[in-house]
């Protein structure tokens, strides 16, 4: 009985350790963290669209989906950035990253900034969107392997699409 | 006779004698999923040495402390709680190579070789020892990446830490950058690295045959040893 309870003290002394070192860590690099992927959010809209000037952000709505993080227009009008996140039940954490679309509704670029699933996911599937729009975007496969993963890469891209011609309709 | 292990001997025996990876066997998935490139697996090896080296200090720190009971549940608090500061420390500072690892940085906590060594050696030797166990194994660990990413993205893709070979990138063979290739590179080290090392066939299987003999304190093993 004793030998009980000392094992459960300690393991609970062990545990409340680790998680104000944790805690500690994390009040140091979180903010860090957040601005860089700030800093990664802002330069991938100039990276899915090249030629754009500069990004005017547009006020999202209440009913937007909630994958979708910004909505940002060219003032140069070559198009539009979409930042969006999206989170699966067998990931490790979100994905963030955004999609060029031009003035057709065309995806031209997909630009991934955060993401910790496998190379099988990160480096060839987002390129299978490059030139699908609200019509067809059905008709991209996912990944198998990853096939959770990428339906949910698939939703938010998808989200990220209305959520745009919501927006240039409402405009 | 005991066999005595000398500071020095601690440091070294992970890098051939005892190499992790290629006579140990452990650490088989990072090993195989992180050795496309150069880059990566110096990074994995790294990252799973500051773990290595960090766990092995506090598990050996508090190895009078921790009932036999609980032990692999508190080495394995231990283990996450390193795993996850340096996944923090990467995400903060090195943004790039934290997105390079992806998933496999946090499956550092669950990497045999962690435990393995948490349980063969840091539960039973002093702080010192352990810290010398987990450098020693922790360079193991990432010579044996570094060897496997440098051929695999030689062969594979005709560069050597993403600068580009010449000769190499006209001959590449994309087989090298995938599973096949990994395993099959992995099979040839192994088997080179094992006739450098033992020479021959072993003839017993058993505490006689095993390389970690000499940090196993077993009773069996002990008398074996003799």
């Amino acid at each position: 009985m004793n030998q009980s309870i000392k094992s459960v003290i300690v393991l609970s002394v062990i545990c409340l350790i680790v998680t104000s070192i944790l805690a500690g860590v994390n009040f140091i690099t979180a903010t860090i963290i957040e601005e860089n992927t700030y800093n990664e959010k802002m330069a991938s809209l100039y990276e899915v669209l090249p030629d754009a000037d500069k990004f005017e952000e547009i006020t999202l709505t209440e009913d937007m989906p909630a994958t979708v993080t910004g909505i940002y227009a060219d003032t140069a009008g070559s198009g539009y950035a979409v930042t969006a996140a999206t989170s699966s039940q067998y990931s490790k954490g979100d994905m963030l990253f955004t999609i060029g679309v031009d003035n057709n509704g065309a995806i031209v670029n997909i630009k991934l900034i955060q993401y910790t699933e496998s190379k099988d996911f990160g480096l060839d599937y987002p390129s299978k969107y490059v030139g699908a729009d609200e019509k067809n975007i059905a008709d991209v496969e996912t990944v198998g392997g990853v096939t959770y993963s990428s339906a949910a890469f698939k939703q938010a891209v998808t989200d990220a699409l209305n959520a745009l011609s919501t927006v240039k309709e409402e405009n | 006779m005991k066999e005595k292990t000398g500071k020095l001997s601690i440091l070294l025996k992970g890098l051939i004698k005892e190499n992790p990876v290629f006579v140990l066997v452990l650490g088989t998935c990072p090993t195989l999923a992180v050795t496309d490139s150069v880059i990566r697996a110096l990074s994995m090896g790294i990252a799973a040495t500051v773990v290595l080296l960090c766990s092995n200090m506090a598990i050996s720190a508090l190895r009078k402390v921790i009932p036999d009971k609980v032990r692999i549940p508190a080495y394995i608090v231990i283990v996450a709680g390193f795993v996850s500061v340096v996944q923090m420390l990467m995400h903060a500072y090195l943004p790039d190579l934290f997105t390079a690892l992806g998933t496999y940085l946090a499956l550092i906590v669950v990497n045999c070789i962690i435990l393995g060594r948490a349980e063969m050696f840091a539960s039973k030797n002093t702080v010192v020892d352990s810290a010398l166990d987990g450098i020693g194994m922790g360079l193991g660990f990432t010579l044996a990446l570094f060897c496997m990413g440098a051929i695999r993205e030689l062969l594979g893709v005709g560069t050597f830490c993403g600068i580009e070979i010449p000769v190499l990138k006209d001959f590449a063979v994309s087989f090298f950058t995938q599973s096949p290739g990994g395993f099959f590179v992995f099979g040839v080290l192994i088997a080179i690295v094992n006739k450098l090392t033992k020479g021959k066939v072993k003839k017993h299987m058993g505490c006689a045959g095993c390389p970690s003999r000499a940090a196993c304190h077993k009773d069996a093993c002990v008398e074996e040893g003799k």
